[in-house]
Formats: C-alpha cells, structure tokens, sequence
C-alpha cells in the first residue's frame, strides 16, 4: 500500500539502548516483583490499510477514532473484567500542555500512542510509561476563527507511515509517525469564513476523509477525500445540494447558499459496500426555520457516499426542518445481525432529537425507529421514520419550552456497541430548554443563529448512561449520573462499559446490569470517549479529565 | 418553579412598596448615544453571547452575569477585553465582533451587572444591629471576617446582588438557593438522606457526583456519603435550614437588615 514502501527504520526504545532494528514489540520478562522491562522496543509503526478493515483482529491497537470503520467503539480485551475491575488503577497520567478542553480519543498502534491536544497539537508518547516520544505544535492565533464550539480536537487518524490531524483554522497536515515532521499540508476550506476542523480524520485506502465545521456560521458543508500521499483533493461532496441537483427543492430561494450542514464528527465505512455513511449537522440558521422554508436537505442527515467517488448513495433525515440545533453528527453505528430472521446490515444511531433508529445500510431503509430520551416535541416517527412533530415545539420570540435542550439527548460523544450482548451503550443529557427565535441576516464569517436557549439546568436536569437493544432500542437498563454527560462509553469483551461525567468521575459499569463496578474521581469534568488498549501483556483503559489523560490498568 | 414565580413576585410587590418607582435595575443617567449603544449590544449579545450565558444573561453553560461583581472585569474596559479575548482555560472563546460592537457587548453586559443604584430605603445600621445581634444572622454568616461560616458570606452581597434578591432572600430563603463551586448544582441545597441502616442524615449538599454526597449539617459537620449505602435520598428543592424570617421578624426590621446588606461592599 501507499507508503509502505517507505517505510523508516526508526526505532523508540524506552530505555538507554539505541536498537536499529526491530519488527514486532518486545515485551521483556517482567518478573514475579511486577518490575517494568529493562527495555522495551518499539518500531515505528505501519498501519496499512488492511489493519484497518481488520481492526477488530488486533485489540490490542486501537487504530482509529471510534475503535473500527463500524464505529463500534468495542474492545474485544477481557484482561479487565468484571471480576477484577474494582482494582483497577492510575498506571501513569499526562498532562496536556495547553489549557483547553480535552475531547481526544487517543489512537494506540503498536506501542505508541497518539493523541491531540488543545488546540490542535498532536503528541505521540510510549503507550507504556506516557514519555513523550515527539510533540507536533501548531500556531494557532487568536484572529483564527472557532464560531459555535470551543478550540478543541477530538484526534488523528493513521495510514501507512503517517498520521494525519485536521486543524481549528481549517487545514489538514500529515505527519512522520516517526518524528512528528510534516509530510504535507492543505487547506481544506478558509477559516475566516467560519471553517474549522476539530474532528479525527478517517483513514481509507490511500486516501483520507474529512468533514468540516461551521455550522453556526451558515457555511455550505460538505465531505472531502484528500490523497494520504500527496495532499490532493480527490472529490468534494456538498451537504447542500446546489440549483439543478436532487434536494435543492428543499431550501426555500436562496438559502441553501448558506444552509450549514456542517460534518464535525468522524464518519463510518463499510469495505464490502466501499460506501461511507457520514452524518450531517443542522441547518443554518440554527433556530430561525422561516428564512428556509422546506427539508432541507441534508442537514440533520445521514448520508451513504461511495467512497471511491463521494457519489450520494442514498440518504436518510432524521430531523426534517430542524429549528433546534439537532444536529445528526452522532455517531452512526454499523451493525452486522438478523433482521425478520434474515442476515442483513444495519445502521443504528442514538440521534441528539431523541429517537433510536435502525436502517438498512444498503438501501438506506427505514426500518425501526423509537424515541430513547426524554423528549416534547414529536408524537413519534410515521411509518417512513418521519417524526411527527407537535405544533407549537418551534422556536418563538417569546420562547418555547422543549425536551431535549440544543445540546440534545446525546451529541458528539460516542456510544458503544457490544457484539456480545447486542447492547447499544449511550451517554443521555436529559434537559429541556425554552427555545427563542430571532431575525437575522447571513453575514460571511458572522455567527448565524437566528435564537437561542435558556437551558433548565443544576437539579433541573440529569445525566444517564442507557443500554439499549441495538435492534429494537428498548431500555435494559440505566445508570443515573448528577449532569448531563459530556462524555462517551465505550464496552469491552470483559464485560464492562467504562465512562465519564462532568462531576469528574470515571467509572465501570456492569454491561449487562448497568451496575457500578469500579470508579474513579479525575478531579474535573471528563469530556472525551475511553479508549482501550494493551501493552507488553498488560491492558489499559484510558479516559481524560480535566487537562489530565488518565491511564488506568491492573496493579502488577 | 411555580413557588419561585410566586416569591418573586411577592418580592418585586414589597419592594416596590418601598420605593419612589420601579426597582432601578439600569442606571438611569444614559446618554442617548450609550443608550442605542447598548441596545446594539442587547442584539449583539443575543447573536454572540446568549449560547451560553442565556437570552436574558441569567446563565446557561456559562455563568450569569446578572446583578453581579465580575471577578475578572472592574471596569467596563475590561469586559470589552475579555469579549474580544475570551478566557483562556475556560470554554470562553474570543468573540467575533470588532472593537466597536464590544464596546457595545461590554455597555449591555454591565447594565446586566448593575447593581442597584437608587437610594436604599431602611436604616443600615439598625440592620446591622440585628444581624448581628437578636436577628441571629451572624451564627451562619461572615461579614468583613466575623461570624460563622454556614451560610454564604455575605461580606460583599450588596455589590453582588440586587435589592428584590436579597428581600427574597429573607422572605423566601429557598427560592433563591444560591449555587457554589459546582456550577449550576448548589451547595446550598437541604437534601435528606436515610442510610440502608437507617442512619437519617439533613443537611446541605456540598457536593454531589453518581458516587458520592458530601453534606454539611446545622453544626457545621460534613458527612461523606457513599451513594451505594444510600437507601433514600430527597433533594428539598425550596427548602432553606434558613430560619423563616417572614415570620419571625416585623417589615420594619425586614427593611433595616436588606438595608444593612445592600450597603456590604466588600471594605472592611
């Protein structure tokens, strides 16, 4: 594959020798004391596109942003279980350098560990001991542009011998796995118009995919493919169709023009169908639906694009007209399982407008929908998946009041699907919000809302993490946590789903009762997704709080 | 929220009853060019601001700005700042308007911080001889270092708080619950607890995560609690371990005691 030809002969080593070579992680005796190796050596690593299809071979890696192209966010590790979760322990902590908020999902790839830092800064360090092994810095002045979501990046993604990171002022850069140096960079749209990068790219074969933000400054969103060697632009697919094309209906006279749809999160790829399966963010304005009247698509949508082409495939929405923020960026998860006793592959979300909804991933066809969270605004989905909305739930000049808030009954943070016990694990912000409309005028780069909210917040609201049946989305059970949660889940093979909560717990839960296992308190507000990971026979589990990305594992 | 509504509006009646107009939450000596200044800002602020810190500024994921002294900000000129500059460290971001239009944020977001500005009816020093004397006000709060630490501090409450607050405060303690370090969640807030060995326990939430429950009852004591030991847990929204001063106390002296706390500006 690209890239791999290149390989460098570059080699980390945690202790004092110097190894030229070497192919595969050497893990040294440990010895009955628990003692670290005296050496443990790391080649830098390769990720051809072959271990990314397979990622679910290889646990001991996590090599892309949500665990796999099925976005499962699984680990198939059981050395941490639910016997022996409650011992489980700090092993080492780091300590991002900038001041900000941590939302990255570290990747792990052979021994070395690759994570974001505030604003855009990318650091690899020995996934054993958290040494940092090279820091990758970006300039970031305050003239560049973040409208709508604060200065953060959610991580990288690897291909071959190179990582790759998306940046808050708009540009993509691919990195030496090895050194950090920069291979190339492009920039992917001007963030003086409102456009900015903060999610983890996806890494297919040879080439890179990634979505943008700006969905509160009336950008045109789209999706774009880059070639992972060059930097060139293989196709763009707009979010918003333009005149002449299918959906360009939907939009009432002009205001596709700046109609939004911004793609700020990670999508999902299934191989077999080479098709990619992206969801799309809210209309713009936010929360003044009369200047754009119509669906509006695609915001508030998933679509399925070819991923050789970015050809549309099919799409569904899920919030037709949405006037609420409800963005349906939310991870879209695939799901391989029977379906009225036939074999059939399914695509599953939590969506930020309440509903659960199962689709067939070929086709794009509804197939089950139900409300999960709390939520006012709809009677329920027809029988096309279309929610009926009750009238009076938009946004007023004198305010509405409407379940779930703009944040919405789940958002970025990612769910977790359990091949194992078909459960579908999701963080839930349980919170209303009076909702108010605005006039307002698209201004390039200018903040284009249309409204606003005044949250019921403090003992108003709360926070809960719902296990669901992935194909019917009934509840099996729920943890209640004190805040809507800013922070994902994420279930292993040993039994347990870990995550977070603004109060500054990390915690275990049983995955088949929701029952606390093991907790942990990080001191500040975790606003990230776990991530798993094994080194030198031991697994580790790790979570941010605050400026502190904790690792945890068994004591030796 | 119904109660809440109720207080309040029982509170903006008894003020009003005492003052020569409406309560004067806005300086009233504007300039014609501060006033359209600031209805510039009220606009601005809805577009730029009001995401997080509310519509009407009373908070949301960021803080309320109203009737409060700004840590970060003593002069308007210093609000214009961390408008164009945001905080660092915080979810604050720079905002996207030009040196003029935060100039116009700043005019608006102070006329939210304002505190009131008219004459303050009552006798402060009779206020502060029942406060500290036969009132009792002083066994739960500290003023300029003296008294007992129950209660929130009330050193500078009058540069903090308006009039109708701190009459509601009195009347209606529970209405006006103030939040602590942990957000929007306050610490102040009664929760009783009986325990799964019917251990009861009632006093103020301190803190409170899925896991654990600090309480700080009347003698001052913490209690940390695990929530798994927990049998029952009832959070008293509108409570107050405030005595009921409505009750206890004459209009006069009601009067006298805001008066006092409407005077606490933080010199000692």
């Amino acid at each position: 594959m690209n890239g791999v030809g290149r390989t460098r002969w570059l080699v980390f080593t945690s202790g004092a020798l110097l190894v030229t070579a070497c192919s595969t992680p050497s893990t040294g005796p440990r010895g009955g004391g628990g003692l670290a190796p005296a050496v443990s050596t790391t080649a830098v690593p390769v990720v051809p596109y072959e271990r990314l299809v397979n990622s679910d071979a290889e646990p001991n890696n996590w090599l892309t942003y949500s665990g796999s192209y099925m976005s499962h966010r699984f680990s198939g590790l059981d050395q941490i279980n639910k016997d022996n979760v409650a011992d489980l322990a700090p092993a080492w902590v780091y300590q991002v350098k900038n001041p900000g908020l941590v939302e990255t999902t570290p990747l792990v790839v052979d021994g070395v560990m690759y994570l974001t830092e505030p604003p855009s800064n990318v650091t690899a360090l020995d996934a054993g001991t958290g040494r940092t092994l090279w820091r990758w810095t970006r300039p970031m002045p305050s003239t560049v542009k973040n409208i709508g979501f604060p200065r953060v990046n959610r991580g990288v993604a690897v291909l071959d011998d190179q990582v790759f990171v998306g940046t808050l002022d708009g540009y993509l850069v691919a990195l030496d796995a090895g050194s950090g140096s920069v291979r190339w960079e492009v920039e992917v749209a001007d963030n003086q118009a409102g456009h900015s990068i903060t999610m983890a790219p996806l890494a297919l074969d040879g080439k890179l995919i990634v979505g943008i933000s700006g969905g509160e400054v009336g950008i045109r969103g789209f999706i774009d493919a880059y070639d992972t060697d060059t930097g060139e632009r293989l196709w763009r697919t707009w979010t918003i169709p333009g005149p002449g094309e299918p959906g360009n209906d939907t939009w009432g006279g002009d205001s596709w023009r700046s109609g939004a749809g911004a793609t700020w999160l990670t999508g999902s790829y299934d191989p077999e169908l080479n098709l990619l399966y992206w969801g799309i963010g809210n209309p713009g304005p936010d929360w003044n639906g009369d200047v754009r009247p119509g669906d509006n698509l695609y915001t508030a949508s998933v679509m399925a694009l070819d991923a050789d082409s970015g050809a549309l495939r099919w799409h569904f929405q899920y919030t037709p007209h949405d006037t609420h923020d409800w963005d349906a960026n939310q991870i879209q998860v695939l799901v391989d399982d029977d379906w009225d006793g036939e074999p059939r592959k399914l695509l599953v979300t939590a969506n930020r407008n309440a509903f659960y909804y199962v689709l067939d991933r070929e086709t794009g066809e509804f197939l089950h929908g139900v409300e999960y969270a709390k939520q006012t605004w709809s009677e329920g989905l027809d029988e096309h998946g279309r929610a009926i909305v009750i009238p009076g739930t938009e946004p007023s000049y004198e305010g509405t009041l409407v379940w779930p808030s703009l944040q919405g009954s789940t958002n970025w943070f990612s769910p977790s699907y359990s091949p194992v016990t078909g459960g579908f694990y999701v963080a839930v912000r349980e919170m209303g919000a009076v909702y108010f409309k605005q006039d307002v005028e698209y201004e390039r780069g200018e903040p284009f809302l249309g409204g606003g909210e005044q949250r019921l917040d403090g003992d108003q609201a709360q926070g809960w993490v719902y296990a669901l049946d992935a194909l019917t989305g009934e509840r099996r059970w729920q943890f209640n946590l004190l805040s809507p949660p800013w922070s994902g889940v994420m279930a292993t093979a040993g039994g347990l789903v870990f995550g977070g909560s603004q109060e500054g717990n990390i915690f275990a839960l049983d995955a088949d009762s929701g029952e606390p296992l093991w907790s942990f308190y990080a001191g500040a507000a975790t606003r990230t997704n776990p991530m798993s990971y094994q080194h030198a026979g031991k697994q580790y589990v790790v979570m941010s709080g605050g400026y502190g990305v904790f690792v945890f594992g068994l004591k030796d | 929220m119904t109660d809440v509504l109720r207080a309040t509006a029982l509170a903006v009646v008894l003020v009003s009853l005492w003052a020569p107009g409406p309560v004067v939450l806005v300086a009233q000596d504007r300039d014609a060019r501060s006033e359209r200044s600031m209805e510039r800002g009220r606009d601005l602020f809805a577009a730029h601001c009001a995401r997080c810190h509310g519509l009407s500024g009373d908070g949301g994921e960021g803080p309320s700005l109203l009737g409060r002294r700004f840590e970060r900000a003593a002069e308007r000129s210093d609000l214009v700042r961390l408008v164009l500059d945001g905080i660092p460290g915080t979810a604050m971001s720079r905002t996207w308007v030009d040196d003029i239009e935060a100039a116009d944020i700043a005019e608006y977001v102070w006329s939210l911080a304002r505190v009131t500005e008219g004459p303050i009816p009552g006798d402060a020093g009779a206020g502060r001889r029942l406060f500290e004397g036969s009132a009792g006000c002083s066994d739960c709060h500290i003023v300029n270092g003296k008294g007992v630490g129950l209660g929130p501090e009330m050193t500078d409450i009058g540069a903090r708080r308006g009039l109708p607050f701190l009459l509601e405060s009195i009347l209606v303690p529970g209405s006006s619950i103030p939040t602590g370090p942990n957000g929007p969640h306050s610490s102040f807030l009664v929760v009783s607890v009986v325990m799964d060995d019917g251990t009861e326990l009632r006093g103020m939430r301190v803190a409170e995560d899925a896991f654990t429950l600090n309480l700080r009852d009347r003698r001052g004591r913490y209690h940390s609690i695990a929530k798994s030991r927990v049998a029952s847990l009832d959070r008293e929204t509108g409570a107050s371990l405030m005595p009921d001063y409505g009750e206890r106390l004459t209009e006069e002296q009601v009067t006298n005691i805001v008066a006092y706390m409407a005077n606490l500006r933080g010199g000692r």
